[in-house]
């Protein structure tokens, strides 16, 4: 045993002994963080994008709907034939990205780690059965590292997305209106390249 | 906003939950860092990582209050980016600390077992709150947050003396509270 181990040991002390004697530091009042802005604006996108983006469907011609600074985002408000809402649960899935080359480019160095958010589905009107996160992989030389790089460089991105499903909205159940597997890259210097369109849905049959 | 609210937020994936944290543990995390790191920038960078582990950690822990589960978070990246670094040049309370803990532990390099570091941190627990209130605290604001004698002789209207007297005593009676428990020193 060593000092350090008894260092170590302190870290995991019962947290009300933590609370009981943290010095008195007073709150910010307000935040200047460059990329809480940041992370803000991409939200208040991803808000804009979700009331004003429609993708259709079937015989309709997809649009791309997606912001690339500063990150990536994608959401979609899609309608559907009635038959997919026979079934009380519309199981949709979406592809990865596993076909393309995306990389995800980092400019310069940032005191800012990355930030990657709202990896998963959500739907403003109907009620989300089963949500799977997209996955961002990330490989250095062919290697998938769990730790998301800062360092300058380029690097090799897959995306995984999974399943969600949504209940059928019994007033409206042709439509549904769902933020998809899609995130953000809130920082200044990261920036994704090589995402072409949404990745391909596969619906129910 | 209160602690259960913001982790609402985190479990709701809402951003908010990073800056309302921020908003309210930001300069208690920074605090933390800074006592280990000694440099403002390295802090700042701690107290960001410590919001991107907060976020990738809620969910599934769902922390009741925030404050000890952020400030413990800072407290082991930045002994993490500490030793990553090896800043004993650079000062900071990390060094005194340890010095002042081998009082307690000599340093005989036998590194310690996954079992016996929850059981240190079970008797560190129990000696700890053994303790009377103002001891307790003069303790844990030293080991855990290592605030400087000066700041905690301030916080406690003590003397510095006082304060390292009763640091002294507290340390010798952990020493022998360790041997009693039945630990290798």
């Amino acid at each position: 045993m060593t000092n350090t181990n008894l260092l170590q040991a302190m870290g995991r002390i019962d947290p009300k002994l933590i609370v009981d004697a943290a010095p008195d530091v007073p709150q910010k009042k307000s935040t200047n963080k460059t990329w809480v802005k940041w992370a803000s604006l991409a939200a208040c996108l991803c808000l804009i994008l979700v009331g004003s983006i429609t993708y259709f469907i079937g015989n309709n011609t997809p649009e791309i709907p997606y912001a690339n600074y500063p990150g990536y985002t994608a959401t979609s408000s899609f309608y559907y034939d009635g038959d997919v809402c026979d079934s009380e649960i519309a199981s949709i899935t979406h592809k990865g990205f596993d076909d393309t080359s995306i990389t995800l480019s980092i400019d310069k160095k940032t005191n800012d780690p990355l930030v990657v958010a709202f990896r998963g589905w959500k739907s403003s009107n109907s009620e989300v059965i089963t949500n799977t996160a997209a996955d961002l992989i990330i490989y250095v030389n062919g290697e998938k590292i769990d730790a998301i790089p800062t360092a300058p460089g380029i690097y090799e991105v897959k995306i995984d997305y999974g399943k969600f499903a949504l209940k059928c909205d019994e007033l409206d159940p042709y439509m549904f209106v769902s933020d998809f597997g899609y995130f953000s890259l809130n920082n200044e210097g990261y920036k994704i390249d090589g995402i072409d369109g949404l990745p391909d849905l596969t619906m129910p049959e | 906003m209160e602690d259960k609210q913001i982790v609402e937020l985190y479990w709701a994936r809402s951003e908010t939950a990073i800056s309302e944290t921020e908003k309210k543990y930001g300069r208690y995390c920074h605090y933390i860092a800074y006592q280990i790191l000694y440099n403002d920038e390295d802090a700042k960078e701690v107290v960001n990582d410590t919001y991107l582990k907060t976020w990738n950690t809620i969910p599934p822990q769902r922390p009741d209050p925030l404050k000890p589960y952020v400030g413990t978070i800072s407290r082991q990246l930045s002994l993490n980016r500490y030793e990553a670094q090896n800043t004993q040049k650079r000062g900071g309370q990390v060094p005194l600390v340890l010095d002042e803990l081998s009082e307690c532990i000599p340093d005989n390099d036998s590194g310690v077992d996954i079992g016996e570091s929850v059981a240190l941190s079970d008797a560190l627990n129990r000696f700890i709150w053994a303790l009377p209130q103002r001891t307790r605290n003069i303790f844990v604001r030293r080991y855990f947050y290592m605030s400087t004698v000066a700041e905690i002789a301030k916080d406690f209207s003590m003397k510095e003396s006082n304060v390292t007297m009763h640091l002294l005593r507290t340390r010798k009676k952990l020493e022998q509270f360790l041997k009693k428990e039945g630990f290798d020193l």
